[in-house]
């Protein structure tokens, strides 16, 4: 049995009268420990299928099925716990807390999933540390730049080793060298701690890091073809 | 009310204290956002303690005139509750002495089942008093009337709850004299110092008699005329010159040979001065079940006093502007907070995603708005008080007493005003309440809206994209409309069947707002405006259902549920209908250049987000018709006074008439040779007994009048009967008409409501009236008594409208119907009315009659004083009134602020795509201040109205009867202008601000 298996996803979303079929009945599954990148044109679902998968939305229909647990049969609590313990977020737009500072904004993830906050702290700068951000921990995200700051995120995203991270087009508001840098480091941090990674992104030079990569349009699955290195 | 809150409140701040310690780094995040945008944090903070201070502030007023009200009250009773006396009359009006044992049973029964806490025997009497040698004398300045009050001093200290205790009166002086205390008012009046003799003259006759020795007393003491001590008995008149003494001296010195008899019998009921009355009907009860009901009267004095004061039209003014500025100060306070939820949503989503579970997310809000409302609430507490205080303290000297004044009853009432300071008072439950408020409906609103929040999809809340509910508050809000709806329906029909207008028309107002949410969403525009307009049109028509006709005169309850059935159909109709506001302003400004744009920019901006627009037209909305209301009565009160000058003294310019039972009346030759005084009449009053057509008969005063009245008088507010309407002669004076005749008469609506025209009444003389004091009078025994004289039948012609301003209020018929040896014997009462020539010498004139009525002993009035008067009186607390309703604005104004600059932040980047794709500073300037354009535009004219409109429902109440509506369009055009340009002002500076952003920068603007 696969790590993650995704079983006949279905996402549409009704707006009044109109209605969008942003999934048609996707079906695939993930491995532990791979690169799994998410391509396709602009609009096609590829941040429904993260969102679903991750189980921040609710598909219309269908499973998701983590290391044998469908997350979307989990209550809300369950879920949201699931998440806390097992997953790592990297947004688009970083979504950091504006009022914390970079190390704070890492010990948040500790902290929901009731690490002690001396602890907590201890590992934050840790893990900014390997991001390269030992320097800018009490730095505010309103004084770091959006290389900087995504890295806070990704710091956020791995600090508690969740065993999954989603990443929804994390260097999208980068510019070409950070970008590198950034999935350097994500590359880095694949081969070292063994996690999973899920990156959706329309930019197929970010694809080259990955194992395999899953091919979207329309909201179905086009191709999931590997990536020789 | 206050446990509980104070219960709620604490167990939620705990709750708030407890989770903050035990989630520092929510707490962390949620107390650092207060120092992130701090002209935000200073606005949420301003506009919540300004809604805290305007509910303060409106419970103050509340609590200063009911203070204002009641320590009047409380002077002049105390904790008198009842007052028990003899029913026969002796001669002169003075009612039989009784002795403590012909009321002991009752006494002694009030007392077994602890419903009382006093009773006080007292000996009462009004008589003349000066110093040594001058009791006798003319001069006011040397002798006036006081009351003697014989009471044992021992028995006060125990009386009521409190007690008057008298030991800080000196030890009395040895001497043979009686020793006695009087009020710091006779003492001032007549120059009386502790120490001095005093001499008491009982009979005014025996100023002629001056070979009798007048009795003699000693000033060992001056009091306070409060509380028991401001009591006077029954029979007396305003003024609180007292003489305290043991009984036994008191019988000496009205030569009362009586041993141990009283006039009086005071009840305190248990309780305080103002609690106690709740007891009154108990106590009546049990006095009719005594045996005693034939020998005795009890007068629950309390009651009527408390009734008297807050029926009356400026606590009603009070009460709902209170009402009104509550909820303001609510809407105020909802807006803020649903937008501060609102700006979290990225953030909270954000934390949703990363693990917090919904709990932990609504409390990071919640802890957020905690940090605000508690600062906000205790300043807002502070600023409540000093801001009522400094409007109070700018009407320090005010006739008083206007309740009693504005729709006058008896003309006695009426002439009583004193001049009393309207202090600036709050209770303490007050503060508490206010300060509750301001806590808990800011932690309710953020709790709520972060619960809908963290409820909501992750993503959209990540995103930023509109929240589209989910299944579950969608089947529970469905279910609590139904649960609602079912509420609705039981108070419609619990209202129909008990007749309870209020319950009622709630009950109606509840169901028909709520039902048109059960329609989908595009049918529920036009059913919502059906049901607004349905319901708007119903209140309108309220008073054609009888049972709310009748309540609408005394239940306040029910004035206030029309007032917000009215106003929240108005704002549902207005905010559901917003999309049409926008065309018809789209279509206006389109005509200029370069204006679409602007135009549609700021008109998309308010109608896409309905609630907060919605809820600041409310705000400006309520406050409006607050102010309408507010306007518009006091002025057509002003305005109907002027109009019915005729009617205050019947077409006469003014009256002379005797001053209580120590007054005595020039004669009418004496008025008339005064220089300026161009006709006199006499106007004799007796006591009619009248057969009503229910079978009742009532007693009420019968005027007599002479032919000199009906040539002089121009009053003609007079309602004719058709079967004389169609004589020239009665149309043209209908005075003249009623002189001619024998068998005909006129009567006051407002005494004689029951009496139609046309209807042919039997009239007696009753041979025994009771007067119990001014203005409370009723007949020996309510059934027609045998030796009472018939009159004859008499048609009734007409009718003097009950809203009738007058002093006058009877039976009025010509004197000749009363044969001449009947009048000497029934008439009670003579009062002069004259016509003055009204040239330069007016003044002169004036002030002879003045003289003559302090040579005299009797009062006189001119009409144009009186209404000078009423008219200062209730413009006075109308002031009042519209100085807190400008503060009232401040609501308004501070709401529109708070969203402008809300709107700056939410749109900097949109501000900043505008300007990349050509709009000018002009143009982002003009679409911001467009945009609050429209929103106070429209929250006015709604608030004008629905104002408007209440005012003319209430009108058309049977209290308002033949009340005008007249709109003071100046003072409207003033506000309205004003309101606006205040509110365009406090948005020049966010409209400002984003009109000069720099493209680049606004665009880069994200947190
Ligand atoms: N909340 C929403 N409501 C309606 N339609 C949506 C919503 N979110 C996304 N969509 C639609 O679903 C489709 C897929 O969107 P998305 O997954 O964001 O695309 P991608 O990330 O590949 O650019 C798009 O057509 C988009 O318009
Ligand atoms: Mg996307």
């Amino acid at each position: 049995m696969a790590f993650i298996e995704v079983k006949n996803l279905s996402k549409v979303y009704t707006n009044g009268e109109v209605s969008v079929d942003a999934l048609k009945d996707v079906s695939f599954e993930i491995d532990e420990a791979e690169i799994l990148s998410i391509l396709g044109p602009s609009g096609c679902g590829k941040s429904t299928l993260l969102n679903c998968l991750s189980g921040i939305d609710e598909p219309t229909s269908g499973q998701v099925i983590i290391d044998g647990i469908d997350i979307h049969a989990l209550s809300d609590n369950d879920k949201t716990r699931f998440r806390a313990f097992n997953m790592g977020f990297v947004f688009q737009f970083y979504n950091l807390i504006p009022v914390l500072n970079a190390r704070e904004n890492v010990e948040l993830a500790l902290l929901t999933t009731g690490v002690p906050e001396k602890q907590a702290r201890r590992l934050s700068v840790d893990t900014l540390d390997r991001v390269g951000l030992n320097q800018r921990a009490e730095y505010f995200p309103s004084q770091l730049s959006g290389g900087e700051r995504q890295r806070v995120s990704i710091a956020r995203a791995l600090v508690h080793n969740p065993k999954i991270i989603w990443a929804d087009e994390p260097t999208g508001a980068l510019d070409t060298e950070t970008s590198k840098e950034l999935m350097d480091l994500i590359l880095d941090l694949n081969k070292t701690n063994n996690q999973t990674f899920v990156i959706v992104t329309h930019d197929d030079r970010i694809s080259n890091y990955s194992d395999r990569i899953l091919h979207v349009d329309s909201g179905k699955i086009v191709s999931l073809e590997s990536v020789k290195v | 009310m206050l446990v509980f809150l104070a219960a709620i409140a604490l167990v939620v701040v705990s709750f708030i204290v407890i989770s903050m310690l035990s989630d520092r780094i929510t707490f962390k995040m949620s107390f650092r956002n207060i120092f992130r945008r701090k002209a935000n944090t200073l606005l949420v903070v301003a506009g919540s303690m300004i809604g805290t201070a305007l509910i303060v502030g409106s419970l103050a007023m509340n609590d200063s005139l009911e203070r204002f009200i009641y320590s009047q009250i409380r002077e002049t009773l105390g904790e008198i509750d009842q007052v028990v006396v003899t029913s026969a009359e002796s001669d002169r009006g003075y009612r039989r002495l009784f002795q403590l044992d012909e009321v002991k049973e009752l006494t002694s029964l009030l007392d077994e089942e602890d419903l009382i806490d006093g009773v006080l025997p007292i000996l009462a009497r009004e008589v003349t008093v000066g110093k040594e040698g001058s009791a006798r004398s003319m001069d006011r300045s040397l002798s006036t009337s006081a009351a003697v009050m014989g009471v044992d001093f021992s028995l006060l200290a125990d009386f009521g709850s409190q007690g008057v205790s008298l030991a800080d009166i000196d030890p009395l002086v040895q001497n043979d004299l009686p020793q006695v205390l009087i009020t710091r008012e006779l003492s001032k009046t007549l120059q009386i110092e502790v120490g001095d003799v005093l001499e008491v003259m009982i009979d005014t006759a025996e100023r002629l008699l001056f070979w009798i020795e007048l009795p003699r007393v000693m000033v060992s003491g001056i009091v306070d005329a409060q509380g028991v001590l401001g009591y006077s008995g029954l029979r007396q008149g305003m003024n609180n010159a007292k003489i305290i003494m043991n009984p036994d001296d008191a019988r000496r010195i009205l030569r009362i040979g009586i041993e141990n008899s009283f006039n009086e019998l005071l009840i305190s009921n248990r309780g305080d001065y103002l609690s106690g009355a709740a007891l009154t009907g108990t106590v009546i009860e049990r006095f009719e079940e005594s045996g005693l009901e034939d020998e005795f009267t009890m007068v629950p004095i309390k009651e009527q006093r408390i009734r008297m004061a807050t029926q009356g039209n400026v606590g009603l003014l009070f009460f709902a502007l209170s009402a009104f500025a509550v909820f303001a100060g609510i809407l105020l306070l909802s807006n803020i907070y649903l937008m501060l939820a609102e700006e979290r949503r990225t953030e909270l989503g954000t934390l949703r995603a990363l693990g917090y579970t919904r709990k932990r997310v609504a409390r990071a809000i919640l802890f957020e708005g905690f940090f605000y409302s508690i600062i906000a609430s205790a300043a807002g507490v502070v600023v409540g008080i000093i801001i009522t205080m400094q409007i109070l303290e700018g009407f320090v000297d005010l006739v008083s007493d206007v309740s009693m004044l504005l729709p006058i009853e008896n003309a006695a009432m009426a002439v009583s005003t004193f001049e009393q300071a309207f202090r600036f008072f709050i209770k303490p439950e007050s503060i508490f309440f206010g300060f509750f408020l301001g806590l808990l409906i800011p932690l309710a609103i953020i709790f709520f809206s972060g619960k809908r929040i963290s409820r909501m999809n992750i993503v959209a809340a990540v995103r930023g994209i509109p929240q589209v509910l989910g299944k579950k508050p969608k089947r529970f809000l469905r279910y609590l409309e139904y649960i609602l709806l079912g509420v609705s329906v039981l108070m419609v029909y619990s209202g129909i069947s008990d007749r309870n207008g209020a319950v009622f028309l709630a009950g109606l107002t509840l169901g028909l707002l709520i039902f048109p949410l059960s329609f989908p969403f595009k049918r529920r525009r036009i059913m919502e405006s059906i049901c607004s307009i349905s319901l708007i049109v119903f209140v309108m028509l309220s008073n054609h259902v009888t049972f709310i006709a009748e309540q609408s005169i005394d239940s306040i309850p029910l004035m206030i549920v029309k007032g917000f059935a009215i106003l929240f159909a108005g704002l549902l109709l207005v905010v559901y209908n917003l999309k049409t506001f926008d065309n018809i302003l789209g279509t206006v400004m389109r005509n200029g250049k370069n204006r679409s744009p602007v135009v549609k920019v700021a008109i998309a901006f308010s109608a896409r987000n309905k609630l907060r627009t919605g809820l600041t037209v409310a705000m400006y909305a309520v406050v409006v018709y607050i102010i309408t209301l507010v306007s518009i009565i006091p002025y057509s009160q002003e305005k109907m006074l002027e109009e019915s000058r005729n009617d205050v003294f019947l077409g006469f310019d003014a009256t002379v008439f005797a001053a209580g039972l120590q007054g005595r009346l020039p004669s009418e030759a004496e008025i008339g040779a005064i220089r300026g005084v161009e006709s006199v009449t006499t106007l004799d009053s007796a006591f009619t007994r009248i057969l009503l057509p229910s079978g009742r008969y009532s007693t009420v005063p019968a005027y007599l009048l002479d032919d000199e009245f009906a040539e002089s008088t121009i009053h003609r507010n007079v309602v004719l009967w058709e079967g004389v309407s169609e004589t020239q002669q009665a149309r043209e004076n209908i005075w003249k008409y009623l002189s001619q005749r024998d068998d005909v008469i006129i009567v006051s609506a407002s005494v004689l409501p029951e009496v139609v025209l046309g209807d042919n009444v039997q009239l007696y003389l009753p041979a025994k009236v009771e007067i119990i004091g001014p203005g409370f009078f009723m007949p020996a025994s309510p059934e027609l008594a045998e030796e009472d004289i018939s009159l004859g039948y008499f048609r009734v012609i007409g009718k003097i409208p009950e809203t009738s301003f007058t002093f006058f209020n009877g039976i009025f018929m010509p004197r000749s119907v009363v044969d001449e040896e009947l009048r000497s014997d029934m008439i009670v009462d003579s009062t002069f009315l004259l016509n003055a020539s009204s040239d330069k010498d007016l003044k002169q004139t004036k002030q002879e009659i003045f003289d003559l009525s302090i040579r005299t002993n009797s009062l006189s009035f001119f009409v144009d004083d009186i209404i000078d008067l009423v008219n200062t009186a209730v413009r006075g607390i109308v002031d009042i009134l519209r100085s807190f309703l400008y503060f009232g604005m401040v609501v308004g104004i501070v709401g529109i602020a708070i969203v402008m600059f809300k709107a700056l932040y939410e749109r900097k980047r949109l501000v900043g795509m505008m300007k990349a794709i050509g709009f000018t500073r002009g143009m982002v300037f003009r679409s911001f201040l467009l945009e609050t354009s429209f929103i106070v535009v429209v929250g006015l004219a709604l608030g004008f109205v629905t104002g408007t409109l209440t005012t003319y429902e209430m009108f058309s109440s049977p209290f308002f009867e033949g009340f005008e509506v007249f709109m003071p369009w100046g003072q409207f055009l003033f506000m309205g202008i004003t309101f606006y340009l205040v509110s365009l002002l406090v948005t020049l500076a966010p409209s400002y601000i984003a009109s000069r952003l720099s493209p680049a920068e606004a665009l880069r603007y994200f947190e």
